[in-house]
């Protein structure tokens, strides 16, 4: 038992402390790979608690898709992550120091209260103090459970990444308009309308 | 075997972390990064509540957490891609010109 | 099972007549005139008929959505908005060149995400469905291409909609760590109400419902979204996405144990006398239309969070909620598609036209868009013989007799700030314009028809509210 308290703290050790890093990266793409190491600690945490199929999807999905992802938008806008200001942080304002401190200061500051509070109430509950058994649910199993008793959600979620491609692909579809009508993509039946009416 | 308290603690540290990057970092990328880690700390939660109910619903959640992560991060970044073709900018102090 | 299926079958309509518009505008490239408009409106209207004619019973599906007549009237209502939105988007969209199969499917999916969060029993699929919603609602904000403002009304929309999902999932979670329910009814029934944890996910899952109606103090995305998002879409957010929210607030409320009910009561009192107040008094200094319907819809979700405090027990309140909540759709669709039809003639095609200097004299220049702003003006100014009044009239007595005395009296001074405001855009929409006026009338049919049913509607249900009223007590029996 005392291995798997070990490894467990190991872990949280690990997300935590690469999510901070990540979090405080001006280099994006430091930030990514900070991102990444979090995620698969995140998967093996999965693993531990219970879940392999979710531990592997977690790493495809969060440390693969979605990070390469990020990492591709990064590498093709020209970044201006080096010079990015945090709020209320302005180069040319020297007498700006408490302005900064309370547009910084102020969230970190309310983010530790709410964490004291949360882990106060958290610990508040002696139900919570169980310790967890360690259990497994097999792929297929939990693949049997979710069809059988949640393939309704897993439609809905279908819809939902349908409206996701067609949203990326409407946003990033060519010319960017800047401005000018002419160079905004009609739709067809814009134009057949226009022509109809003309 | 951890204590159930110190797995939610976990995540709501993570969750907390999150939402501390969305409030104080300004580049829009950044922003839906502390989104994703707020999404991700929720599945902790659930996964760790399957195990402690005994329950496989949790689980299934996390599923779904996956597919609406995906989905927003692909309409977020091409709406930032979008903006920052347009403007210029991916900081959010630039889109201020909306004001009464 | 058989019933199941007719349960889901207004959501099939919905889901099937998007992906046809998908299809027709991929595959149909030299189709007639208005093939995605028809087909969006039939898949509309057939979803409506259909929630409204068949009943299906029970909670299909291993408890996820519900059959009640309660939700086949939410869907009915949502797709009656999306057919108003889309008669008043309809030139609005060809003028401004985004009317491709995007838009039209879109709607039809977004209406979708509302119907399955109004109806949902269970934690996934109401967030699944708030998602669907928000998600459709990301692109259509940020629809019209050529606007700086759209634009930046999409950003800003994403920011606050994705940080309120992810700050609702938390709350789901929490409130599934402590209770081991999925059930939306089942885990507000916890034997422990004062569990902490328990309490942390139900503050959590407020928050992002605050959000998501726009409630003070979560409200400041509201204006600069609804001033930047192409009019029709702000009539559709502001209408749609907010009912969709009060209604499973609604099936929170009346399906929390009392224990329960005694911790979330205070919270939504505060968020109701908030919101009235600050929407009210804010709504007051605004000198641009759109901003200034912004704040006004704020203090209207502010009304029907008073009246959700009364809707335990005898049934009152709820069907004041549900009868407001049909009123406030049209009267805001009503002001907002009259933003939109005045402003087709724009020049640029860019911006709507928003400041209220712009509005001087505009019943002139444009008699039926006129007319038809300043009947839904007075309307959400809840003065008779509008619907707006009954229903407003229906809010205070359910607050009154549930012995809400305070909030039902802060609510009766902001309603009558409201008037000033409400008074003040429909003289300016009356003076004496500038120049010799010439009076416009809109090319095509969907524009007039709109208005005229919004005219009707408004007008109907302030002169003979009862059979509306009879439909929402079935419902609620």
């Amino acid at each position: 038992m005392w291995l798997y308290s070990l490894i467990f703290y190991l872990l949280a050790a690990v997300i935590l402390s690469s999510t901070l890093l990540a979090i405080t990266r001006r280099n994006l793409v430091h930030m990514v790979i900070y991102l990444i190491i979090s995620f698969f600690g995140t998967g093996l945490l999965f693993f531990l608690l219970g879940a392999p199929l979710l531990a592997a999807l977690e790493v495809i999905i969060y440390a693969g898709a979605i990070m390469v992802l990020f990492l591709f938008i990064i590498m093709t806008t020209p970044s201006e992550g080096d010079q990015e200001k945090l709020k209320g942080e302005d180069p040319t304002c020297q007498s700006c120091g408490p302005i900064r401190l309370l547009h910084t200061g102020l969230p970190i500051l309310l983010a530790t209260t709410l964490l004291v509070v949360a882990g106060l109430f958290i610990f508040a509950d002696p139900e919570i103090r169980v310790a967890l058994n360690p259990a497994m649910a097999s792929p297929a199993v939990f693949g049997r459970f979710l069809f059988e008793r949640y393939w309704f959600p897993v439609e809905v979620a279908s819809f939902l990444l349908f409206v996701g491609l067609v949203g990326a692909w409407y946003l990033g579809r060519d010319g960017l308009g800047a401005g000018s009508m002419a160079r905004v993509p009609q739709s067809e039946e814009a134009e057949s309308e226009n022509r109809g009416e003309a | 075997m951890a204590v159930y308290g110190q797995v939610i603690l976990l995540g709501m540290m993570l969750f907390v972390i999150g939402g501390a990057c969305v409030l104080i970092r300004r580049n829009l990328i950044m922003i839906l990064i502390g989104v994703e880690i707020m999404l991700n700390a929720a599945g902790i939660v659930f996964i760790a509540a399957s195990l402690r109910w005994g329950a496989l619903d949790g689980q299934a959640f996390v599923i779904f957490i996956m597919a609406v992560a995906a989905a927003e991060v692909a309409v977020g970044l091409a709406l930032i891609v979008y903006c920052q073709g347009r403007s210029g900018s991916i900081n959010a102090d630039t889109y201020n010109t909306l004001k009464g | 099972m058989q019933s199941d299926w007719i349960v889901i079958l207004p959501h099939l309509f919905l889901a099937g007549g998007g992906l046809l518009i998908f299809c027709i505008g991929a595959f149909w490239k030299n189709r007639p005139d208005g093939t995605l408009f028809i087909t969006a409106l039939l898949s509309a209207g057939a979803a409506a008929v259909e929630a409204l004619a068949f009943s299906g019973s029970g909670t299909p599906f291993a408890g996820m959505v519900s059959g009640d007549s309660f939700s086949r009237f939410f869907i009915a209502l949502f797709c009656g908005i999306s057919v108003i939105t889309l008669l008043f988007s309809r030139r609005y969209a060809l003028h401004r060149r985004f009317s491709g199969d995007e838009f039209y499917g879109l709607i039809l999916f977004a209406t979708l995400g509302m119907a399955l969060a109004a109806g949902a029993t269970h934690w996934a699929i109401l967030f699944l469905g708030v998602e669907l919603l928000s998600i459709s609602l990301y692109i259509l904000i940020a629809i019209h291409k050529s606007s700086q403002a759209a634009n930046e009304a999409g950003i800003k929309y994403f920011i606050m909609g994705s940080a309120a999902s992810a700050i609702l999932l938390f709350g789901i979670a929490i409130l599934y760590a402590s209770t081991g329910e999925m059930g939306i009814v089942e885990s507000l029934n916890a034997p422990d109400s004062r569990n902490p944890l328990f309490l942390l996910g139900l503050g959590m899952v407020i928050t992002g419902f605050g959000f998501k109606i726009s409630l003070v103090p979560f409200h400041l995305w509201t204006p600069d979204v609804y001033q930047g998002a192409p009019a029709p879409v702000a009539g559709f957010l502001s209408t749609g996405s907010k009912i969709a929210m009060v209604a499973a607030l609604l099936r929170i409320v009346t399906g929390a144990s009392p224990p329960v009910w005694e911790v979330i009561a205070p919270v939504i009192w505060t968020l109701a006398a908030l919101t009235i107040i600050v929407g009210n008094l804010t709504a007051l200094v605004q000198d641009h239309i759109k901003r200034l319907l912004a704040y006004s819809s704020i203090a209207q979700m502010g009304y029907l969070l008073m009246a959700l405090l009364a809707s335990r027990g005898d049934g009152a309140g709820a069907s004041a909620v549900i009868f407001y909540s049909v009123i406030y759709a049209f009267m805001d669709l009503g002001a907002f598609g009259a933003v939109s039809l005045v402003s087709l003639g724009e020049p640029m095609a860019r911006a709507d036209r928003d400041s209220l200097t712009a509005y001087r004299g505009l019943g002139y220049e444009y008699p039926f868009a006129g007319a038809l702003l300043a009947v839904s003006l007075l309307s959400l100014a809840g003065l008779p013989p509008t619907g707006g009044f009954i229903g407003k009239f229906a809010l205070f007595q359910a607050a009154i007799g549930a012995d809400y005395m305070a909030i039902a009296v802060i609510g009766i001074i902001g309603a009558i700030i409201s008037i000033y405001y409400y008074i003040k855009v429909i003289a300016v929409l009356y003076m004496r314009p500038t120049r010799v006026p010439t009076p416009h009338t809109f090319p095509g049919f969907s524009g007039p028809v709109a208005c005229a049913s919004i005219f009707a509607l408004i007008v109907l249900m302030g002169i003979l509210p009862g059979s509306l009223l009879e439909v929402i007590a079935v419902i609620l029996s």
